[in-house]
C-alpha cells in the first residue's frame, strides 16, 4: 500500500526465522536436513504456481521440464563459458523464464482456455522429459552427472557446518527473496490487474488492462523461478538425472501443496510444502511398503475436505471457537498458524 | 468526437450490423434503440474492439482509427462502457472495483492511492460511497450496474457506451439513475450513447435518439420526432400489411 514498507514483512520474517532455526533441533541429521530442504524447493516450486496458475489461470503443468531445463543449462553455462555457477544461475533463469513468457503470450494471445494451457504445458513436458534423455552429449542422458556446482563445501568448510546445511540456507535465501517479490506483486497494480483478469477477462479488457501483456509478465515471473528451482532441486540431489523431473516427480507434488497450503494465500505454498513433505517424510519412515498407496488415499482425503487449503480450513476454524483475538501474531509455533493477510 | 461511417457486421450469413453511420458530439446523450436482435449489441462491440466489423467500416474516435487498436487501448483512449449482463469483479470490494477503473483506464501513471481516491469520488457520483467495503458480488443487480458506471467514471472518460442500464430498475430508480446521466454530461463533460429499452427513461434523457432494425439504421432525430416517426411506430409494433 505504501512505497517503503510492504504488508505482511513483519509475519514473512517470523516464518523465515523459524526457517532458519529449524535444522537446529536436528543437527546432524542429513536425513532431516533433506526433508527440510524439499520442503523449501518445493514451497518456491507451488510459489510460481501460485502465481500463474492461482492469479493468473495459467495451468503450467511443464513445471518439471521448465526446471530441468534450467539445471541443465546451469551446468552447460558454466561449463562451457568457464563462470561460476552463480553466474550462469542468472542465465538459466532467463532462459527458464522466456520459455515461459512465449508459452503465456500464445496461450493469452489465442485465448486458450486453463485447460487448453495444461495439455499444451503438459505436452511440452513431454518433449523435454525425452530431449534430456535424448540430447545425452548435453545431458549424459538417463545416467546424468554429478551435480555440486555453486562451490559450497569451500563455504561449509570455513563455517564448520555440513554443505546440506549451507545449501540449505542458500535454498532459504532464494525462497524469502520470492517469497518477497510475492508480496510485492500481488499488492501492486501488478495484483490488482492478475484479480481483476481472473474474475472476468473481459471487463478487464473493457477498463483498459492489457490480458496479454500481464499473463506474459505472470508467465516470466513464474518461468524464472522454476528455472531456479529446478537448479537448486539438482544441486540438493548432487547428482542430475532426468527422473528428478518428470511430470509426477515435480508437477504433481508441486500442484498438491498448493492446493493443500491455500491457492492465492500469500503462505499457501509453505504451509502446503510442510503438511506434504511431512506427511511423505512420516510415510516412509514408518509405512514404506504403504507409503504411495497411504499417501494417494490421504490426498482424496484432503481434496475432499480441505479444498481450500489448510489455512483457510484452520482460520475458519480458529474464527468458530473464537481462538483468535484479532489481529493474530502468525508465524508462530508451526508455520500452519500463518496464514496469510 | 465518435465518428462511425459504413460499419456492417456479419455473423455467417446473418448480417447484424447493416451499412449504419452516425456521430456523437461532446456534451451529447445519444439513445440507441430498436427491437430485440435489431444490433444494438454488437454495434456497442464493434465500437470497443471487442468485434472487428465486416471491410469497408469505419470508427474513429477524436480523429484516432479505432479499428487498429485493442479492446484495452480503446478504454484507454476515453471510450468506456458497461455491460447488458452486468460484469463487476465480483470478489473484490466495490471500492477496489472504482480503483481498479481509475487505476488502468487512463495513460496516465498513478498511485494505488490516487486511484482509491478517484474511485471513492466516483462512488460518491453514483451514490455508492456507503458500500464501498462491500463485496460487489454481494450488491444488488442494480446497485452493480451503478458499480460498473461508477467504474468508467472514475476513469475520467469522454464517452461512456451503457448498454440497458436501466433495466430492471423501479420508476424511482430509473428517475435517479436518469439524474446521474444528466450530470455525466453536465458535470463531468462526459458524452453518452445509451442503449436501452426502457422508453421513458430514454425519452425523457436522450438529445437525440437513433433507431436500429435488423442491423439497418431506420430513423434518427430528437425524442419527440423518433415519437412520432412511422417507420420506427412499424418497427416496434409491426406493419398494418405484414
Amino acid at each position: 500500500m505504501n512505497t517503503d514498507t510492504l504488508p505482511g514483512m513483519r509475519k514473512l520474517s517470523l516464518v523465515a526465522a523459524v526457517f532458519v532455526l529449524a535444522p537446529i533441533p536436528i543437527a546432524g541429521s542429513g536425513y532431516g536436513v533433506g526433508v527440510l530442504t524439499r520442503v523449501l524447493l518445493f514451497a518456491l516450486f507451488a510459489l510460481a504456481l501460485n502465481i500463474v496458475f492461482g492469479h493468473n489461470d495459467q495451468l503450467f503443468l511443464f513445471m518439471g521440464g521448465l526446471g530441468g531445463i534450467g539445471a541443465y543449462t546451469t551446468a552447460l553455462v558454466a561449463d562451457t563459458v568457464g563462470v561460476t555457477a552463480w553466474l550462469a544461475l542468472p542465465v538459466a533463469a532467463l532462459v527458464c523464464g522466456i520459455i515461459a513468457l512465449s508459452v503465456s503470450w500464445i496461450s493469452a494471445r489465442r485465448r486458450f482456455t486453463v485447460i487448453l494451457i495444461s495439455i499444451l504445458t503438459l505436452n511440452l513436458q513431454l518433449v523435454f522429459a525425452e530431449a534430456f534423455v535424448g540430447a545425452r552429449d548435453l545431458t549424459g542422458g538417463s545416467t546424468g552427472f554429478p551435480y555440486e556446482l555453486f562451490s559450497i563445501s569451500g563455504i561449509a568448510g570455513a563455517v564448520g557446518i555440513p554443505t546440506t546445511v549451507v545449501l540449505y540456507y542458500v535454498i532459504l535465501a532464494f525462497l524469502v527473496a520470492a517469497m518477497v517479490l510475492y508480496i510485492w506483486l500481488i499488492n501492486s497494480k501488478y495484483g490488482m490487474a492478475f484479480e481483476a483478469i481472473r474474475e472476468d477477462e473481459a471487463a478487464a479488457e473493457s477498463i483498459g488492462i492489457d490480458v496479454v501483456r500481464y499473463k506474459t509478465i505472470a508467465g516470466f515471473v513464474a518461468g524464472v523461478i522454476i528455472g531456479i528451482a529446478g537448479t537448486l532441486l539438482a544441486r540438493e540431489a548432487t547428482y542430475i538425472t532426468p527422473s528428478i523431473f518428470t511430470f509426477l516427480a515435480v508437477d504433481v507434488i508441486a500442484l498438491v501443496v498448493l492446493i493443500v497450503g491455500g491457492i492465492r494465500q500469500t503462505y499457501g505454498p509453505i504451509v502446503g510444502a510442510v503438511v506434504v513433505e511431512a506427511i511423505e517424510a512420516f510415510l516412509s519412515n514408518y509405512a514404506a511398503d504403504w507409503r504411495a498407496a497411504i499417501f494417494g488415499a490421504l490426498l482424496i482425503v484432503l481434496f475432499l475436505y480441505f479444498r481450500s487449503g489448510v489455512i483457510v480450513t484452520v482460520r475458519d476454524l480458529l474464527e468458530e471457537y473464537d481462538v483468535l483475538s484479532g489481529g493474530g501474531s502468525g508465524g508462530g509455533g508451526t508455520p500452519t498458524e500463518a496464514e496469510a493477510d | 468526437m465518435l465518428e462511425v461511417a459504413n460499419v456492417s457486421k456479419k455473423f455467417g450469413g446473418l448480417v447484424a450490423v447493416d451499412g449504419v453511420d452516425f456521430e456523437i458530439d461532446r456534451g451529447e446523450i445519444v439513445g440507441l434503440i430498436g427491437p430485440n436482435g435489431a444490433g444494438k449489441t454488437t454495434l456497442f462491440n464493434t465500437i470497443t474492439g471487442v468485434l472487428d466489423p465486416e471491410e469497408g467500416s469505419e470508427i474513429t474516435f477524436n480523429g484516432e482509427d479505432l479499428l487498429t487498436l485493442d479492446t484495452h487501448e480503446i478504454a484507454r483512449s476515453g471510450v468506456l462502457r458497461t455491460f447488458q449482463i452486468v460484469r463487476v469483479f465480483g470478489e473484490m470490494t466495490v471500492l477496489e472495483n472504482a480503483a481498479a477503473g481509475a487505476l488502468f483506464g487512463t495513460d496516465e501513471s498513478i498511485s494505488q492511492e490516487a486511484a482509491q481516491r478517484r474511485g471513492r469520488e466516483a462512488l460518491a457520483f453514483v451514490g455508492l460511497e456507503d458500500k464501498a467495503d462491500m463485496e460487489a458480488k454481494n450488491l444488488l443487480i442494480a446497485q452493480q450496474k451503478q458499480l460498473e458506471l461508477a467504474r468508467t467514471v472514475a476513469s475520467d472518460p469522454d464517452l461512456v457506451l451503457l448498454d440497458e442500464i436501466a433495466s430492471g430498475l423501479t420508476p424511482g430508480e430509473i428517475e435517479e439513475l436518469s439524474n446521474t446521466i444528466r450530470r455525466l454530461r453536465d458535470d463531468r463533460d462526459i458524452s453518452v450513447f445509451w442503449i436501452e429499452h426502457i422508453m421513458d427513461a430514454i425519452m425523457g434523457t436522450a438529445d437525440r435518439i437513433i433507431v436500429l432494425k435488423s442491423g439497418r439504421k431506420i430513423a434518427e432525430g430528437t425524442p419527440e420526432e423518433i415519437r412520432n416517426d412511422e417507420a420506427v411506430t412499424e418497427a416496434y409494433l409491426g406493419a398494418d400489411d405484414s
